[in-house]
């Protein structure tokens, strides 16, 4: 896709919130297509063995300098998962900003974690593997056609602590109280990824961007409810749109008894939450919400905050 | 999670039908522990803090603390799987162990190990059954790439039939070397 072919309104959107003078740059990272990258499955192996082993068959890798599993591929032609390590569980093939909520989530052995919106399983794979395969997670996904592929995923990886469930995400509003933590990363506009694929970049439009934001609030509002008091919520989406970010996170501030706490991912050219937007009253707390921009970060647009229920 | 469990019940599949759970019992699980450790030399403390269940004809394993989530079935949670398939017909002659379940616990296998050559790896893998020189004892074999748990695999005379689930095959394998 050329920049040209950005939707109008989504770049009118764009100049609310960015200074003129990154508009091109962001235009620019918004169609390339991102770095490959993958993360290691310690269950099966640690990063310093599967680097040499595929060093060895000619691939040139960089490991991430803010997360330790993490890896770049900088070249070779042959593809990732038709390697020996793909086969065995040791590796998993995954956009690197999306391997960035597991880690503020600070997963524990003994914990029950709730993962809402889990296929195709990169972030409970991830949350498995920082749990050592103990505890329990329980991964949901609503879409029947989508639990294959994280089953098949969970399976490869070899993860054994995970129970798949296929409730609509916000039936958990019925176990209140029920975890230790949960991860939303929500279903949401896409905007980080869709302008990338021909396939779905006519999906994107105002009525998208306002069905989504209706549902990811539907969704954190129960995954609030289901979390223990003191126990953690991860939200995070790889789209743009403050409507489904930032005010999303300020309406359920306004309806719970719950705080925003610090991220930081050293190493990671991250921003803050945006706390002027149009005419919208936004918390002071929302600064504390981590926005990943494509054209600074040099991965995909993210965005996620961690909750603390009080 | 509240603490209580469920020892039997139902959940349904994702055609809606409902099948039948249990969580093992020490008799039952002792079956399973004999026959991994008869078969393949693997020790019953492997298992420690796991749990077993039984559902349809199959035997998945799991962690203690993921069987809490059965006692929410009544109250509307859809549970499609827990764990990880570890059995197939784990109570009949037939018995076998899954690809995924062996290479996590065959790891601590001792017996009925079959090391493949490289040469034999990438049609393994591509989902080829091995052809065998030498005389093996029929029945399931781990089959092992130096130290890596490569899957399951039956030997039935002369060849080692491929056991690895189509959904994991590699289908184009083109790098120079393993």
């Amino acid at each position: 896709m050329q920049t040209q072919e950005i939707p109008k309104l989504f770049l009118e959107k764009i100049t609310e919130i960015l200074p003129e003078k990154e508009i091109e740059d962001f235009k620019k990272a918004l169609v390339e297509p991102p770095l490959k990258s993958f993360r290691v499955n310690s269950l099966r192996a640690s990063p310093k063995e599967v680097k040499e082993s595929l060093e060895a068959k000619g691939f040139k890798l960089t490991q991430m300098n803010w997360y330790t599993y993490g890896f770049f591929v900088n070249s070779f032609g042959a593809s990732l998962g038709n390697t020996l390590e793909h086969f065995l569980g040791k590796i998993y093939v995954q956009d690197a900003s999306s391997m960035l909520p597991v880690i503020p989530l600070e997963a524990e052995e003994d914990e029950s974690i709730l993962d809402l919106a889990a296929a195709p399983g990169s972030k409970t794979t991830q949350i498995g593997m920082d749990m050592k395969n103990q505890g329990l997670i329980i991964a949901n996904e609503p879409n029947q056609k989508r639990i294959q592929a994280l089953q098949d995923n969970l399976e490869r990886l070899g993860i054994i602590n995970t129970v798949i469930t296929r409730n609509d995400g916000r039936y958990f509003r019925k176990m209140p109280d029920a975890f230790d933590k949960v991860l939303l990363d929500a279903p949401c506009s896409l905007e980080g990824t869709m302008f990338k694929d021909e396939k779905i970049k006519h999906r994107w439009g105002p009525n998208f961007v306002s069905g989504s934001a209706k549902l990811e609030y539907e969704l954190l509002k129960a995954a609030i409810t289901a979390t223990k008091s003191k126990g953690t919520i991860i939200y995070s989406t790889c789209t743009i749109s403050p409507e489904e970010n930032e005010l999303v996170v300020n309406k359920v501030l306004k309806e719970f008894d719950i705080e925003l706490k610090p991220v930081e991912f050293r190493g990671v050219n991250q921003s803050n939450g945006l706390t002027k937007y149009k005419d919208f009253e936004i918390d002071k707390q929302i600064k504390r919400c981590v926005r990943i921009w494509p054209h600074k970060a040099k991965i995909g647009a993210f965005f996620l905050t961690k909750i603390m229920k009080k | 999670m509240a603490t209580q469990s469920e020892d039997r019940g139902f959940f349904p599949d994702k055609n809606n039908e409902k099948i039948e759970y249990k969580l093992l019992g020490k008799k039952e699980e002792l079956v399973i522990f004999n026959y991994l450790d008869s078969q393949f030399g693997i020790p019953s403390k492997a298992f420690n803090g796991y749990e077993f269940i039984k559902r349809g004809k199959d035997l998945w394993i799991s962690t203690k603390k993921s069987t809490q989530a059965l006692a929410f079935i009544n109250s509307g949670l859809k549970i499609n799987t827990i764990g990880l398939r570890a059995l197939r017909n784990p109570f009949d002659d037939n018995k076998k162990a899954t690809t995924n379940f062996i290479q996590i616990f065959g790891k601590q296998a001792t017996k009925n190990l079959y090391q493949i050559k490289e040469s034999d790896l990438l049609p393994y893998l591509r989902g080829e059954d091995l052809v065998l020189k030498e005389n093996l004892e029929r029945g399931y074999k781990i089959i092992k790439f130096g130290d890596e748990i490569v899957g399951m695999g039956i030997c039935l005379d002369n060849r080692i039939k491929n056991q690895i689930p189509k959904s994991r095959f590699i289908k184009n394998w083109n790098l120079k070397s393993i």
